[in-house]
């Protein structure tokens, strides 16, 4: 069944095309955290907690170490903590579990040690993570707190006690509800309190849920957790207990049961007092007890028990609990193939977050409706799963009873809870005969395009000439290594001095119109006869341009004249005084002579 | 409308040949009165200057076989196809398969894709829109961006119960947008990319530098993307394809032999193009895409090469 968590709004606002690919995207999202939670599910998890977080010196404490998902794993060398002994490690101690569901048979193993702890000395201890090896993968538990104290002592000062349940089923959602405090007549000399509850955020076999709502007028108290971390409690009225006036506060977790066994829970503790703030002006005085109370609460087991297989409906999907369900239509007077939202509410002590809602379209009840898509919200308290329906036929009368399969764990029998039967009005299409052929009006359907009836004038085949595109190929690959080999016998063309070379006449023209002195246009042509023959322009200066050309047989005897009597004309014009500039065509001119003759 | 003198042709040839065998697909040369225009005036007969007067025509079976051997055609191929659209129109399917069968083997290009194609029209009506499937797949291989022709395919899969040939999804856009030429325009498409990257190459050799370079690199690139519809082509090619057109409730079965109680290997749903690579009297065999090669019933095979 797709799952789509969509708000009211959000859904009503999306249409056609949008909202189609809205669902598109929820249902992959929804099958992406499908698939990776049972992919995470199968992976193995490292848990690690202590017996309990709080220990009188002389007596040891359990450090429970519990590998699930693996039949192997070693545990990695313990880490050092000044004024603890840890270990030594003994062998692991294995279960299996193995569970037969709707036919399928799968097994779980786990692995667990149990290593004690000895405190030297009386402290606060932080034993850092442990790090265990599995199938060579490094998996590290949280880090763990332990106070040792000298003695235990106002057991009769405080008040402390954890509702649970003695057994739920696998799967079943489950609340622990801790109600604890300390002697009325002690309020003045109480500032502090810790809770030591060294199975809080990791209890194995358990997922923790959403906590129950409180009441908005409550009102809370925060304190300190496992001495590092803070929760909020609520306060509830006072209680008596043996003659006694007890100020009480209230936490509340819920989870749920993950596979069947024991639950463990270790001893917790309340820890409450007065302390020395600390502080003065200059903040120098360290926070420290100066008197300490313990109220302790046993470690007990929750039995987590298997959903039986016998009477197991073909389609149960996961629900655990006790269900109550109520269903609304959105309207029931409609048209054949109008949309129905039918709003369909679970609710109860029930894991209502976690089964699949049941799904129309696979009842034989519903053969008459078109399921258009569901919008799925959940939370603790309820579940609700709009259908969006539409009747494809004008003689249906009701929407049919919506079952889904629940597991009752009072009755410990699988029962069915569904929707009443909804009495609805369907009325057949409004000039739905005039789409037909009734009225003698032909129906528009889709065909094939006609036959083309023409020949297709001067049609020839076409010849396949595979060698072309090859052939071009590698004439313009070996065409462009010899050009390229050609090209650089005499240097890289894309050498600077190269590209000078070819830029000199252009540059010589760019410069020609911006000289306004026979010294500028001299300083021009030399820099174009230096760029052509790779030399410095200086080398141009006052050389003999006949003799030059003779000597390298670079010009013929009439171009080199011209050149040379260029050159003259404008020494002759530079030293003169006047530095009247020449006209730029003539030197251009024996510009290109030059470039003709072969410079 | 240029059909006015084919009618007066048609009819004028048409009286002194007999009927062609619809499965065999041979030559028809006789066919009822079509002598006259629709307004009832004889035409003068003149000949389509699209067609070549009297040439062979070589004759093949509905599995692309040839027949025996060529026959003479008596008559211009403009006077075929007037004589299958005539029967077309007139709702002798038979006889327009026929005639546009016989036209077949005589011309060439966007003229055999045109006459694919009615013979695809002629197959779906006939109530065989496998068998269209296979002329206007046929046909799209000669003329790959035929619109009618993708229309009709795509109708005459959905009636035959197969899925789309153009699924819309971005797989089947690339496979279509590449697939849009032919081979020779492929070929054609290819050599002028190098052609033009050959300028690059020059110049890059020419003048060098990191400009040059560059923009050598990035014809190269364009050179790659012009030869992919050429490469799809050559990946793509078969000798001799064929496509199944067993229906769903009985598809085309393969045999290790062709004998109709040897092993039976692999059931081929009906729209699967393999590649033929024998024949035999009423079997054939093929070879799918995973190299399984069998014998099936020739008749549940259709011949993409025409």
């Amino acid at each position: 069944m797709t799952t789509i968590a969509l708000s009211d709004s959000l859904g009503g606002a999306l249409r056609g095309p949008v909202r189609t690919l809205a669902r598109s995207v929820a249902l992959f999202v929804t099958l992406a955290v499908v698939l990776a939670t049972r992919a995470v599910a199968q992976e193995p998890t490292v848990t690690a907690q202590l017996t309990t977080g709080i220990v009188k010196l002389g007596q040891s404490v359990g450090l429970v170490i519990v590998v699930e998902n693996a039949r192997t794993a070693t545990v990695e060398e313990f880490p050092e903590v000044e004024g603890l002994r840890i270990g030594p490690l003994g062998p692991a101690s294995t279960s299996q579990q193995s569970i037969i569901s709707g036919g399928r048979a799968s097994t779980t193993y786990s692995l667990s040690w149990r290593v004690p702890v000895h405190p030297a000395r009386k402290g606060e201890f932080r034993i850092p993570p442990l790090t265990v090896d599995v199938g060579g993968k490094k998996l590290q538990t949280r880090e763990l707190a332990l106070k040792v104290v000298e003695d235990l002592q106002g057991e009769d000062l405080g008040f402390f006690e954890i509702d649970a349940p003695d057994q739920v089923a696998e799967g079943q959602p489950f609340t622990l509800e801790l109600r604890f405090g300390w002697d009325a007549q002690l309020e003045s000399r109480i500032n502090y309190a810790n809770l030591s509850l060294p199975w809080f955020n990791g209890l194995a076999g358990a997922v923790e849920l959403d906590a129950p709502v409180t009441p908005p007028t409550a009102s809370y108290i925060e304190l300190s957790l496992n001495t590092r971390d803070r929760i909020r409690a609520e306060r509830i009225p006072d209680a008596q207990h043996d003659g006694r006036t007890f100020q009480l506060l209230r936490v509340r977790k819920r989870y749920v049961a993950t596979r069947p066994g024991k639950l463990e829970v270790p001893t917790s503790h309340l820890e409450f007092g007065q302390i020395d703030q600390g502080g003065g002006f200059f903040q120098i005085r360290p926070t420290r007890e100066k008197e300490t109370f313990y109220k302790r609460f046993p470690a007990f087991a929750i039995d987590v028990v298997q959903l039986p297989e016998k009477g197991r409906p073909l389609d149960y999907t996961g629900a655990v609990g006790r269900i109550l369900v109520s269903a609304t239509p959105d309207r029931r007077d409609v048209d054949v193939g109008d949309s129905i939202k039918l709003s369909v509410e679970w609710t109860g002590d029930a894991n209502l977050e976690f089964f699949e809602p049941p799904d129309p379209s696979r009842m034989d009840t519903f053969r008459q409706f078109r399921l258009y898509g569901t919008n799925d919200k959940k939370s603790y308290e309820r579940r609700v799963v709009v259908y969006d329906l539409a009747p494809i036929a004008p003689d249906v009368k009701a929407i049919p009873p919506i079952p889904l399969r629940v597991y009752d764990p009072a009755q410990k029998a699988y029962v069915t809870v569904e929707t009443p039967s909804i009495p609805i009005q369907v009325r057949p299409l409004k000039n739905a005969a005039s789409l037909g052929a009734e009225d003698g009006r032909p129906a528009a359907v889709l065909d094939i395009r006609d036959i083309r009836a023409h020949p297709v004038l001067g049609a020839t085949k076409e010849t396949s000439r595979g060698w072309l595109p090859w052939s071009a190929l590698g004439m313009a690959l070996a065409g462009w290594a010899a050009l390229r080999g050609w090209a650089r016998r005499n240097g890289d063309p894309a050498a600077p001095a190269a590209r000078a070379r070819r830029a000199a006449r252009h540059v010589l023209g760019r410069e020609l119109r911006n000289a306004k002195s026979a010294s500028a246009q001299s300083r021009a042509f030399e820099r174009f006869l230096a760029a052509r023959t790779g030399e410095t322009p200086n080398a141009w200066l006052g050389r003999d341009v006949v003799q030059w050309s003779e000597e390298h047989g670079a010009l013929g005897a009439d171009d080199a004249r011209a050149v040379a009597q260029v050159v003259a004309r404008l020494d002759e014009r530079t030293w003169a005084g006047t530095d009247q500039p020449l006209d730029p065509a003539e030197i251009a001119a024996a510009a290109d002579r030059a470039l003709k003759g072969g410079l | 409308m240029r059909v006015l003198p084919f009618f007066a042709l048609a009819g004028a040839i048409s009286l002194a040949a007999p009927p062609l065998d619809a499965q065999t697909g041979e030559v028809p040369v006789t066919e009822a009165g079509t002598g006259m225009s629709p307004s009832g005036k004889i035409e003068p007969a003149v000949e389509d200057p699209g067609y070549p007067a009297n040439t062979l025509i070589e004759t093949r079976d509905r599995t692309g076989t040839p027949s025996s051997a060529p026959i003479p055609l008596a008559r211009t191929r403009g006077a075929e196809n007037q004589l299958a659209v005539d029967a077309y129109r007139r709702g002798d399917l038979e006889s327009a398969r026929t005639h546009w069968t016989a036209l077949l083997a005589a011309v060439e290009g966007d003229e055999k894709a045109r006459v694919l194609y009615d013979l695809g029209n002629t197959s779906f009506r006939s109530g065989a829109p496998l068998e269209a499937v296979g002329w206007y797949t046929a046909a799209l291989r000669l003329a790959p961006r035929d619109a009618d022709t993708w229309a009709n395919l795509e109708h005459a899969r959905r009636e035959a119960g197969l899925e789309p040939a153009d699924r819309g999804d971005l797989a089947a856009t690339a496979r279509r947008v590449v697939g849009a030429l032919t081979r020779a325009e492929s070929e054609l498409l290819a050599a002028g990319s190098v052609l033009l990257w050959s300028v690059l190459l020059a110049l890059e050799a020419l003048r060098g530098g990191r400009i040059w370079r560059r923009l050598v690199v990035v014809g190269g690139v364009l050179v790659a993307v012009a030869f992919l519809p050429l490469l799809t082509h050559l990946a793509t090619a078969a000798d001799d394809p064929v496509l199944a057109i067993g229906p769903k409730e009985r598809p085309l079965q393969l045999r290790s032999e062709p004998r109709a109680d040897a092993a039976l290997i692999a059931e081929v749903p009906g729209g699967t193009e393999m590649e033929r690579r024998d024949a035999l009297p009423d079997w054939v065999e093929v070879e799918l895409a995973d190299g399984t090669r069998g014998w099936g019933r020739a008749a549940d095979v259709f011949a993409l090469e025409r």
